[in-house]
């Protein structure tokens, strides 16, 4: 792994869907696809304050994402740590400013901002400590005769 | 506080919707720690099988602790994202260090956001 470069930093800016992934109660894997923000040096999610992923991250802050256009021939793995953000409830890039690849409907991006608003949502940083392109959704099928 | 509706799907509605996906996100630990990758993805039997690229660093981390959490997911329009997350031990299909192990469907999540109600409590447009 190396650190966030501008290749990797260009990435990040333009692709927001982003699978988070941390420790159950048990130390055993697990992941959630999110909507990632990347306003610069961390990633953010909105999450409910209520949530698994939450209490999650309060217990074992560890963490991976894996940074995965539906269309991309490449995805970026990062390794870091996630943790909530007291006090912030909307991420840092603004509540009404929605991902350029991510289809989201007004009432429903509408209904969102306002739950941040109240308070019910909070901000999930993710701060990378390394960064590795590896093959993605879109990549070419391995041969079945190789390996 | 207005109670979240059920989106999960049943067995059938998961597996029809593997049956459809043909690459995941694979999660695992290397020292205890979560990490990722990108891999090919089939439905079999009542597992997902899953096939690493040749190069991938994931078949040794699998190789030295079995612990996966494999996500399926699609979101076209809001209302026609599913996803579906087995949890498990990968099982290799081409032995230790091979690039092809399976994961039962034990253990797993899913959510279908069809299955939101599309105005008022838990439809995502209300506070």
């Amino acid at each position: 792994m190396t650190a966030i470069g501008p290749d990797e930093d260009a990435f990040l800016r333009e692709s927001s869907r982003v699978f988070l992934l941390g420790t159950r109660s048990d130390g055993s894997p697990t992941a959630w696809p999110m909507v990632g923000l990347y306003p610069g040096g961390a990633l953010e999610f909105s999450t409910y304050r209520t949530s698994q992923k939450v209490r999650d991250f309060a217990r074992n802050p560890i963490a991976a994402c894996v940074v995965a256009p539906a269309d991309g021939d490449r995805a970026l793995v990062l390794r870091g740590t996630c943790t909530v953000v007291d006090g912030q409830h909307a991420p840092s890039t603004g509540a009404a400013s929605p991902p350029r690849d991510v289809a989201v409907a007004d009432g429903i991006a509408d209904g969102a901002q306002a739950r941040m608003r109240s308070g019910k949502r909070v901000v999930l940083r993710f701060v990378p400590d390394g960064a590795k392109f590896v093959a993605g959704y879109a990549a070419p099928a391995p041969d079945p005769d190789d390996g | 506080m207005a109670e979240r509706p059920d989106i999960s799907m049943s067995a059938d509605e998961v597996r029809g919707f593997l049956a459809t996906q043909r690459r995941a996100v694979v999660a695992a630990l290397d020292a205890e720690a979560p990490v990722g990758t990108v891999a090919d993805l089939r439905l079999v039997d009542a597992a997902v099988e899953v096939t690493l690229a040749d190069d991938d660093p994931m078949r040794v981390v699998l190789a030295v602790d079995d612990r996966v959490c494999v996500v399926a997911e699609q979101f076209p329009t809001y209302y026609e994202i599913r996803g579906v997350a087995v949890h498990g031990r990968a099982q290799p299909v081409d032995g230790i260090g091979g690039r092809t192990f399976r994961v039962g469907l034990d253990d797993l999540t899913s959510f279908d956001f069809g299955k939101l109600p599309r105005t008022g409590a838990g439809s995502g447009t209300s506070t």
